[in-house]
């Protein structure tokens, strides 16, 4: 049970947008970290991925995503940290809604995540994704980086992290 | 490739810069695992769409209308 979520800093993307913003030196002193998202990026195309890293370390991740699109379901066995948001072809001004939860980013263990995300779209078609995933990686996270798979995040995109300090902690 | 907003979470300065060697390759292998993901996703969506179109042919072809079939397929899905 959270009990306290603080925001540790959020990013507004300016004009000309960036391929990537990361979060450096995150403080190791909360239980959990959530990456919340509000992007769009200039693919050309309605659907783009979200990804994040931890690390600047693209290495070890095993994930299970479950997809819809409004007409059909999928499942995907992958090896990243992906949600979806919408892209260049989607309705114009609307930007998705993805989320990251890390519990015990600063443990020795293996890192577990959820990251779900909708690409809204106002027309037949909309995406959305859950994904859970294991980072294999003892090393504490200590770096958080939100990309658009290699595309630009368009002006008046946002990210926030926050910390996550659960009860009794 | 491009560039990064750092945000430094210590201080809460936010600097913008070009991308490393390091992080334009991690970008490029990510890039890689999306395009594969996405082609995934599309093939298992056509895959999808095309058993939906042919057991609505199969049921059309049994005498069925398209309004007897959206029924039907609505009561499947419930």
């Amino acid at each position: 049970m959270s009990v306290f979520l603080q925001p540790i800093y959020t990013q507004t993307v300016g004009a000309g947008g960036t391929t990537l913003i990361t979060f450096n030196n995150i403080p190791q002193t909360f239980t959990d970290l959530l990456v919340v998202v509000s992007a769009r990026t200039a693919f050309a195309a309605n659907y783009q991925y979200i990804q994040v890293l931890f690390n600047n370390n693209s290495s070890s991740y095993s994930a299970t995503s479950l997809y819809g699109s409004g007409s059909a379901v999928s499942t995907n066995r992958n090896a990243q940290i992906e949600a979806g948001a919408v892209s260049a072809n989607a309705t114009s001004n609307t930007f998705s809604n993805v989320s990251i939860y890390i519990p015990n980013y600063t443990s020795s263990n293996f890192k577990s995540y959820i990251a779900d995300g909708v690409a809204e779209n106002n027309s037949t078609a909309g995406y959305d994704s859950f994904t859970a995933g294991l980072w294999s990686n003892t090393s504490t996270i200590t770096r958080v980086d939100v990309s658009g798979a290699g595309q630009t995040i368009v002006q008046n995109s946002t990210a926030t992290l926050y910390g996550v300090l659960r009860q009794g902690v | 490739m491009g560039t990064v907003i750092e945000v430094d979470c210590t201080t809460g300065i936010s600097t913008e810069r070009e991308m490393t060697a390091d992080e334009v390759a991690v970008m490029v292998a990510m890039q890689a695992q999306a395009e594969a993901d996405a082609k995934v996703k599309a093939e298992a969506d056509a895959a999808q769409a095309a058993q939906l179109a042919a057991t609505n042919a199969k049921l059309m072809a049994l005498g069925l209308t398209q309004a007897d079939i959206d029924a039907l397929l609505k009561a499947a899905k419930a």
